[in-house]
Parts: C-alpha cells; structure tokens; sequence
C-alpha cells in the first residue's frame, strides 16, 4: 500500500516539472536574496484613442439594385405594378462597426444625399446577426422611413464598446421600396450611414 | 561501510549546494520607459466590425546585469569579476495587465554589449584573461539568444513567466521592443507593469 502512494506522487511531480518547462518561470515568488535570481519593475503606459468607424459590406462596391422592369410587366398595366403590394425588398447588405466609448454612447444614423420623390418610399430595417462582441447597441424595432432630405434618422443606439463581426456579419440592411408611379432615382443616389457619438 | 556510503550521499548533496552558491552576487538594471500612443493613423488601419488591434510602443527600455565589485584587498572591478566568472541568465517577463489589453515583447538576436567586450587583440586578452579563455573554449559564445525572430506575448500570470531571451556573460544595453494590442473594452490611459526576472545558472 505505501508503495503505491509512493509511486502515484513521483508521477504528479514528474507532469508538474513538464509543465513548467524552460520557457516559462515561476517569478510569483522572486525573493532576490538569491543571486541566482533578480526581479525588476517598469511601467508600461498605454494611452488610447475613444473611436467608432463603420462601413457596410459589401466593401467596396456596396450597391443595390431594386426595380427596372421585371419581364411579367404588361403593356399597359401601371409600372407600380412591378412593385406588387408590398414593394420589393433587399436584404444583401450587412453594416459593421467597432467602437471604443469607455462611456460614452454611439448612435447610427442613415440619411440620402438627395430628396426623394413623393412617388418612391424607401424604409430600412437593421436586423441584429452579430458575431462580435461587446456594447453593439439596438436596433429600431419598426423599418425607419427614409426621405426627409437633411433629415439624419437614428436606426441604431446604445452602442458603448464592442464591434459587430466583419463581413456578411454585424446588422443586416433590410430595404423596403414602394413606388407609386413610373420615377426613378438618380443614378448618383446614395444612402449614408454615419456612427457618431450619441 | 554502511557508514562510508552515508557520508559519500551526505557530501553530494553539499556539493549541489555548492554549485548554485556559486553563483556570484550581480546587479539587474532595467532603465528607460515605454509607452503605447494611440494615433488616428492606428484606427484608420482597421477594419470595421473587428476588435482593436496592435500598436508598437515607444520603447527605449535597456537592460543590463553586471556582477558586483569585489572589495577587499584584492579589489576586483565589476568588469574584472565579468571576466572571470561567466554564467547563463534567463530573462523572464510577465505583467500584471488586464485581459483586454495584450503585451508581447521582442529582443533582436545578439543584441546588447557583452562586458566585457569581446577580446580583439593581444592588449584585451590581457586586461581580461578570464573572458579570453572562456571566448576560446567550446562552451556557449558570450551572445544573446532570442526565443523568437517575432514578437512573444508576455503573460499576464506570474507563476507562468515567458522566456524572451538569454545571454551568456554580462551583458548591457540589451533594448527590448514591445507591442500592444488593445481590445474595445480597454480603457484610454492606463499603466501596466512588466516585470523582468532574470535567473543565472552555471554554464555546463
């Protein structure tokens, strides 16, 4: 029986020295009495900038296409046809952003660098798929009407610290168009999203 | 005999002792500074939607160990007992960083100068016959050997100190470079402390 015990805590003893290993070195302990070892302390100072960017994936080349005249239209029929009911909807783009706000908070606006015409109505619904981490903030509950030209409508809020997951990751862009009469946008149209601190 | 055998076990193990004793009382300096400032040209580099990412730090962190003077009446400068008593140090860093930021460490192959220098000509062999004799025999060159060509983390767990580098013999201005990377969670400005443990041993 003693044997046994004997035999089972060389074994321990023998996994412990191999943990250890040459690289690395138990300093917890470091007396500096002995002259075989010595310890000293120097400060690292780390300064960091609070940030926040964002871009929207596909990038670069972040582009929808919705309309054009979809090959069931009818002569005669009204173009808005096309649209049926509930317009058409898009949802291939994805928006990502990383934040530092050690406090502070960030919000998400998207606005069009042009007007829209009455006849066309353009919503956009951020859907949460995050594979990243931290404060990443939440989303409107409703799909937020875009038109009012000047107008910066917030469609994400409470972002603190934290980043989204790059790529086909982070808040899906859901586009909802509706359009009444035969109008397109200008070729030049765009949708901006800016992060900004709240 | 039995107690022939005794005595002979008995006065191993005084040896063994002997043998790290022997070791002679040295000096560890670690000065200059280091810092991590981050810069719009750092955040501009990243890629929206990941984490926060390396920084190189401002380093002009030097460390040297030197064996102590011998007084007395023989009187022995540092430089003399460097030359006479040559030994393997390991230098070992760990911080006390928080999770969110990670520290890793480099030193350049070599770097530093050996003390005392390396004997050229008949004059320094002369004024330091130890070393003179040791650079001639086969055992390790007195050079500094890093653990990586890359940069190395450096834990933030004392019981488990990573090895950056180790020198044969004393040795100065030794710079060591780091690198931080930083997660979002990281706070703006904050002080982590890196300690530097170095452990001697006999050359085999």
């Amino acid at each position: 029986m003693v044997k046994w015990i004997v035999s089972i805590t060389l074994f321990l003893v023998g996994i412990i020295m191999y943990a250890q290993g040459d690289d690395t070195f138990d300093a917890s302990s470091v007396s500096g009495v002995l002259n075989s070892e010595q310890q000293a302390v120097v400060p690292l100072a780390i300064n960091l900038l609070d940030f926040a960017i964002l871009d929207v994936e596909l990038d670069p080349g972040a582009r929808v296409d919705i309309g054009g005249i979809p090959s069931f239209l009818e002569a005669g029929m009204a173009i808005s046809s096309a649209f049926g009911t509930n317009g058409l909807v898009d949802e291939s783009l994805y928006l990502n952003f990383s934040a530092r706000g050690n406090g502070q908070q960030y919000v998400v606006r998207a606005y069009t660098n042009m007007p829209i015409p009455d006849e066309v109505q353009i919503t956009v619904m951020p859907i949460p798929e995050i594979t990243g981490n931290g404060e990443v903030g939440t989303a409107v509950s409703d799909p937020v009407v875009l038109g009012t030209f000047g107008s910066e409508e917030v469609i994400i809020s409470g972002i603190g610290s934290g980043y989204t997951g790059n790529g086909y990751t982070g808040y899906k862009l859901r586009y909802e168009v509706v359009a009444s009469g035969g109008v397109s946008l200008d070729p030049s149209f765009e949708i901006i999203y800016e992060i900004i601190v709240q | 005999m039995r107690n022939i055998l005794i005595l002979f076990v008995a006065s191993c193990f005084v040896n063994a002792g002997a043998q790290v004793g022997e070791l002679l009382p040295g000096q560890l300096v670690v000065s200059g500074s280091v810092s991590v400032n981050q810069e719009v040209n750092d955040i501009l580099g990243n890629e929206a939607g990941l984490d926060d990412k390396e920084v190189n730090a401002d380093s002009t962190i030097r460390l040297e160990y030197t064996l102590n003077a011998q007084g007395g009446l023989l009187g022995l400068s540092s430089t003399q007992m460097c030359s006479n008593n040559i030994y393997l140090y390991k230098v070992y860093l760990h911080s006390n960083a928080p999770n969110d930021i990670m520290v890793e460490a480099q030193t350049l192959e070599g770097s530093g100068t050996a003390i005392p220098p390396y004997p050229l000509g008949l004059s320094q062999a002369t004024l330091y016959p130890g070393a003179a004799a040791y650079d001639a025999s086969p055992l390790p060159a007195r050079t500094l050997t890093s653990s990586s060509t890359s940069f190395v983390e450096v834990p933030n767990d004392s019981q488990f100190a990573k090895k950056i580098f180790e020198f044969v013999g004393c040795r100065t201005q030794i710079p060591i470079n780091f690198r931080v990377t930083s997660g979002v969670n990281a706070p703006n400005n904050s002080s982590v402390d890196i300690y530097y443990t170095i452990v001697g041993s006999l050359l085999q």
